[in-house]
């Protein structure tokens, strides 16, 4: 069930109802109602799903008890890793395990060993790395002694499934999400309001732009070698307000849809294209995946503790883990190296800690622009690699920037201006609760509404539903 | 929440007044388009996508080409009374407008078009899956695909036979499961009925006939196809249009499949079609036939 779709308006519709109707009968209920919703919604796209994430949330349910009631730290370890290593064998066995067996073949043959060794025939479960890492978080923030566990089974299978942010994130921590199950909601108008806003923003960025960008970018890419080097580039620009609008419009929904429930989720983009650097950039791109890679990673393998060739070393390691979270493929490890390269001089410099208040700044100066410019290009650079069927491609598409030719396709920038222009002035409020149209709010969320159905041709699914 | 309530059926009411807007700015964005600049308006099914290259025209009006692939009887409707006065029409027709008795419609919901089906389900004469039609075409209202000029493709010059032979055998199937007589009654109504509102509205008309391959004439098709022939000859006669044959000199297979051309017989009937239509200006129906040459 996909959040464009009309059968998910139809299904909001009516777990709203009856959720709020639950309100006044009792908790326990209104949960077990939203975890049955959730598994109606993620069941919707193949039941069999359904067995690995009740699997994965037993799992992380009772090892949570085991860690907070070992008598060492070696037993706390022992059950940690456990739920560590379910968590991500299930991500190997179905994410990786295709790709490094090919990889594996492909090595021994080079090396003279003709072997053949079995690859499974698999689907990847949509949002497996999502709800994996969220249970995970779960296990880690109990081991660190943020958290302790839940006696309800209820509330933490509700927390694992939650609906509105179950298969792309944002990826919640425990620590955050899981008291609000235990606590009484209340309705509150002015919440559900920002709620409905940023639905429909969510809608806009995925229908009128990122599905309006995405058959043109799937050109571009499918004839990158006829295509004049102006024209790649305006590609590899389209590219980058798709895959945006595509990921922030879902996170978007997903948070405006919790706030339906008086949810509230943690926010995942800050507007990542006025970044003026990479580091900025990674503060305000998926905020929920590099904080948890942060918090669960990079701090417990040193951080910048150690000396320069450590912090190098979790430089890449976090980069490179990044990357591969987004796929079984080189080119998203290349993506995730070219950004630990970009982000390396910032933290040999010491600048990487710059505009540490993602978002709150409101003066953009000469240099400032400039800054945004350049980290923007060095971004689109990345994605072409991302966007790649292989590393090959990606090389041969950058060098092919230069060919003279023909522009194609320059009116599409329109989208991606029309974004901009839009997001500029709410660059201080990505969760859309500052914003005080008056009388205008109705109609404007009309308009935006009339325009979503105008362009609701062609709808995709979400892009990061394949990580 | 009573409030919350207030405030959603508030949005809704503004989504219907801009959906209002929206139908009544399409309504009238090809008048608008022809006020800007008069346009020869090309209509047809997947036939005149891949059948005509409208850039090698060379009309005096610049092409704007409404031609889907799977258009029928309901497309054809809706076309026609969007059809900006005084601009210029061609209209891509043959045989295969008789295929099916459901076609695609999805041009978009046309109020003028709907009125007509509504009247002929009324007189209990021509009875239209009005419903249906209704339901599909609300959602194409709002598509912006409508607002661009459709661009024609190309297949290439290699004839795919496995292709052609599927799609014989389905048309075959069609054929012998479909009750022809009552199909072929129900869609000449609606090819006069469109055809009324273009002559009357159109400067120059014309009516480019397409041929099927070989193979298909020669089998059960032909039921279809004698039909087909005998409609073009009354409505000749109907709309006053010159009914005249255009020979078109190949030396290889025109056809990719069982219906469409490949790209050289693109090149020869565009070539052929433009020098008829600088020839003379009278609105006619240009009958595309293929002539083998001897190597």
């Amino acid at each position: 069930m996909v959040f464009s779709s009309p059968i998910f308006a139809v299904f909001l519709v009516i777990v709203f109802a009856i959720y709020w109707a639950l309100n006044n009968v009792n908790l326990k209920w209104q949960n077990i109602f939203v975890l049955v919703a959730s598994y109606v919604f993620y069941g919707w796209w193949d039941w069999r799903f359904l067995t690995l994430i009740a699997a994965s949330t037993l799992l992380d349910y009772f090892v949570g008890f085991r860690i907070d009631g070992a008598s060492d730290k070696r037993h706390r370890k022992m059950w940690l890793a456990l739920s560590m290593m379910m968590n991500l064998g299930l991500l190997g066995v179905f994410k990786y395990y295709n790709f490094f067996i090919h990889e594996l073949n492909l090595a021994l043959s080079s090396i003279g060993f003709d072997t053949n060794i079995w690859s499974l025939n698999v689907i990847l479960p949509v949002g497996i790395s999502f709800y994996t890492f969220q249970t995970m978080s779960y296990s880690l923030d109990i081991y660190y002694n943020k958290l302790k566990p839940t006696d309800s089974l209820i509330n933490f299978a509700a927390f694992v499934s939650f609906f509105p942010q179950l298969v792309a994130g944002p990826i919640e921590r425990a620590a955050h999400l899981l008291p609000q199950f235990s606590t009484r909601r209340k309705f509150d108008f002015e919440s559900a309001k920002s709620g409905i806003r940023l639905i429909v923003w969510g809608l806009f960025k995925k229908i009128v732009i990122a599905d309006t960008l995405a058959p043109i970018v799937d050109s571009i890419f499918e004839t990158y070698t006829e295509q004049s080097g102006i024209t790649l580039i305006i590609g590899s620009i389209l590219f980058a307000f798709q895959i945006y609008g595509d990921f922030s419009g879902y996170s978007d929904i997903a948070i405006g849809s919790a706030k339906l429930f008086g949810f509230d989720l943690m926010s995942n983009f800050k507007f990542p294209y006025f970044a003026r650097n990479i580091g900025e950039f990674w503060r305000r791109w998926h905020i929920s995946l590099s904080t948890w890679f942060r918090d669960y990673l990079y701090i417990p393998i040193g951080g910048s503790r150690g000396s320069r060739a450590i912090q190098i070393r979790n430089i890449f390691v976090i980069f490179l883990v990044s990357g591969l979270w987004h796929g079984a493929n080189w080119t998203f490890i290349a993506w995730g190296a070219l950004h630990a390269l970009l982000f390396l001089p910032l933290f040999l410099l010491g600048s990487n800690r710059k505009h540490l208040q993602a978002g709150q700044s409101d003066r953009y100066g000469v240099r400032d622009w400039l800054s945004v410019g350049t980290t923007f290009a060095f971004v689109c650079i990345g994605w072409v690699f991302f966007r790649s069927e292989s590393i090959g491609q990606a090389w041969e598409y950058i060098f092919s920037f230069s060919n003279l030719g023909d522009t194609a396709y320059s009116a599409y920038l329109l989208f991606p201006a029309a974004l901009v222009a839009l997001e500029w002035p709410l660059r201080n409020d990505e969760r859309l609760e500052k914003l005080n149209l008056g009388m205008l709010e109705v109609p404007i969320l009309g308009l935006f509404m009339t325009l979503i159905f105008v362009f609701r041709d062609s709808s995709t699914e979400f892009i990061y539903f394949q990580f | 929440m009573n409030q919350f309530i207030k405030y959603i059926l508030l949005i809704l009411v503004s989504i219907a007044l801009f959906a209002g807007l929206w139908h009544v700015f399409f309504l009238n964005y090809w008048s608008t388009l022809e006020m800007i600049e008069k346009r020869t308006w090309i209509w047809g099914d997947s036939q005149m996508i891949q059948g005509l290259d409208p850039s090698m025209l060379d009309l005096d009006k610049p092409p704007f080409s409404v031609a889907k692939h799977g258009n029928g009887y309901y497309d054809l409707i809706s076309f026609a009374h969007r059809f900006p006065a005084k601009g210029d029409a061609i209209v891509g027709m043959g045989p295969l407008y008789y295929r099916y008795q459901k076609d695609r419609s999805e041009a978009g919901f046309q109020l003028d078009a709907m009125q007509a089906f509504y009247q002929a389900n009324q007189s209990n004469a021509f009875s239209v899956d009005f419903k249906e039609i209704v339901r599909t075409n609300i959602r194409y209202e709002f598509s912006i695909s409508g607002l661009e000029s459709v661009r024609h493709g190309r297949f290439s010059n290699r004839p795919d036979s496995t292709k052609r032979l599927k799609y014989i055998g389905n048309i075959l199937e069609v054929i012998d499961n479909n009750q022809f007589e009552g199909l072929f009654e129900f869609k000449d109504r609606w090819m006069h009925h469109a055809f009324d509102e273009l002559s009357d509205k159109a400067g120059r008309f014309h009516i480019i006939s397409w041929p099927v391959c070989q193979q298909l004439t020669d089998s059960r098709f032909s039921l279809i196809q004698n039909h087909y022939d005998s409609n073009l000859s009354s409505i000749s006669s109907d709309y006053n249009m010159p009914l005249d044959t255009v020979y078109v000199g190949v030396k290889m297979d025109p056809f990719h499949d069982a219906t469409h051309f490949s790209t050289d017989a693109v090149d020869q009937v565009s070539n052929q079609v433009k020098e008829e239509l600088n020839e003379d200006s009278t609105s006619r129906i240009l009958v595309i036939r293929f002539r083998h040459l001897s190597e």
